[in-house]
């Protein structure tokens, strides 16, 4: 289907863009890659009277970077593209491969993956599970909120409809090594069930964030034996086509034992 | 309304259109190339990307009015000479199509990589296949077409 009837901005600054969503409210929806909105517009699953187009913005808001202290900061506008080709980060170049096509990839940016909130969205357990912040800014002020703070359900967060998430940060704690996982049916596809799993310098504590296995992506953290039970146990997956709930949720046993073996892990 | 001016295989298209104008009802139904097939209209099936400014994007998640000022290449740019694209060739050669309704997608996914072509690896064209859905031909002579384009070898063979 085609999008209904909307108006179309593409302001040239991020303060424009943050007056104008300050004045529309939940009129209004930013529109970043457009990966995830405009099918929603096709479905007819959104409505918004106005879109606030950020590609005009890409000096402000675009490109990745090291920041002081071993973290990683994603502008609201690089592309996954362009950030899985950076390098700066392993699993995060590994779990963008996970991400849909390469020309899909080319526009969604992970800032706007991370704000659609999918509960099987490589890119919220990667945020969760390396402690990942967004950076919100209205014109009632700027915050900057954790990401497992922000998800309350599937595509569902705390962000306000006058927010605009101007950067995600990554401070994946020191000495750590992480993995990716997942089973999809298809390459592209979203996955039954997934993880990122790292493990601590020592191999004793770990955590495992999960994705396609609940409402949301979700974080267990501890003592590395006994972390792949405790990963199950939160598991609350709603069986489709592709996979009945008992099946994802032994996915979520598997990807996580495996992950932490191919970490080191002694005891998972 | 809205006029909206950009570029389609370096010719200049001008269209007043109402902001929730797709690019790819954009280059149908203004610029008049309908070689860009739509088959699902929300990204899945891969067989409306086109090039934009040199990038391969799904012009079913593009708006008309987002592609202002920019150059978008479509199937028709390929042979344009009246001679076929080695990749169109290619697909010609190995039955990598039947009915054609994938295949100017699959073209303009490839026809990204094509200049990188002899350091682009095996891996990373598959992966741009596997973004595009053929219900026709089981994706084999496809798969050939493609190894024979871009000098990979046969299936099996490193690279
Ligand atoms: C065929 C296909 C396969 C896919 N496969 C996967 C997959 O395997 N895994 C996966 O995780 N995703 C997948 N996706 C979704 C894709 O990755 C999207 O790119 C991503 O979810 C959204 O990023 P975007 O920049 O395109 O956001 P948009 O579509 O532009 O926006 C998504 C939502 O976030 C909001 N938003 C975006 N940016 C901001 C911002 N800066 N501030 C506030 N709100 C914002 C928008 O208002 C909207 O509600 C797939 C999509 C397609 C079409
Ligand atoms: S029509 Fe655009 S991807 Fe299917
Ligand atoms: S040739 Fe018919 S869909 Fe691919």
């Amino acid at each position: 289907m085609k999008p209904p009837p909307l108006e179309h901005v593409a302001p040239a600054s991020v303060e424009e863009a943050v007056a104008l969503l300050g004045e529309a409210g939940d009129e209004a929806k930013v529109l970043a890659g457009g990966q995830s909105l405009m099918p929603l517009l096709a479905f007819r699953l959104a409505r918004p009277g106005l879109l606030v187009d950020l590609n005009r913005l890409g000096t402000e808001l675009g490109g990745v970077r090291r920041e002081d202290g071993g973290g990683l900061r994603v502008g609201a506008l690089a592309r996954q593209r362009e950030v899985e080709r950076a390098g700066l980060l392993g699993v995060l170049g590994e779990a963008l491969g996970m991400v849909g096509h390469p020309a899909i990839r080319n526009r969604g940016t992970v800032v706007g993956s991370v704000c659609h909130a999918d509960p099987a969205a490589e890119m919220c357990a990667l945020a969760i599970a390396l402690d990942g912040s967004l950076e919100l800014r209205s014109v009632r002020g700027t915050r900057e909120v954790a990401v497992d703070d922000l998800l309350t359900g599937p595509f569902t967060t705390t962000v306000e409809p006058d927010e605009l998430a101007v950067a995600l940060r990554l401070r994946p704690p020191e000495g750590w090594r992480w993995r990716v996982l997942e089973v999809a049916r298809r390459a592209g596809d979203f996955a039954l069930a997934g993880v990122v799993a790292g493990l601590d310098a020592t191999g004793e504590r770990g955590r495992v964030a999960v994705f396609g296995a609940g409402p949301r992506t979700y974080r267990v953290e501890g003592a590395a034996a006994g972390l792949v039970d405790r990963a199950v146990d939160a598991a609350a997956p709603v069986g489709d086509l592709h996979g009945g709930a008992a099946y994802r949720r032994h996915l979520v046993g598997v990807v996580a034992r495996r992950a932490l073996a191919q970490l080191g892990a002694a005891a998972a | 309304m809205r006029e909206v001016r950009l570029s389609v295989n370096g010719r200049s298209v001008a269209a007043a259109v109402e902001p929730r104008t797709t690019l790819a009802d954009f280059v149908r139904e203004r610029a008049l190339l309908t070689g860009t097939h739509l088959g699902c209209e929300h990204g899945v099936c891969g067989a409306c990307t086109v090039l934009l400014d040199g990038v391969a994007v799904r012009s079913c998640l593009l708006l008309a009015v987002q592609a202002e000022g920019s150059e978008v290449t479509t199937v028709e740019a390929l042979a344009a000479g009246g001679e076929l694209h080695p990749l169109q060739d290619a697909l010609h050669r190995h039955h990598g199509l039947q009915c054609g309704f994938c295949t100017a997608g699959i073209l303009m996914s490839l026809a990204e990589l094509w200049p990188r072509r002899g350091e682009v690896t095996r891996e990373e064209i598959m992966d741009c296949l596997g973004g595009h859905l053929c219900r026709c031909t089981g994706y084999v002579g496809i798969v050939r077409a493609v190894e024979d384009a871009f000098g990979l070898g046969a299936a099996g063979a490193a690279g």
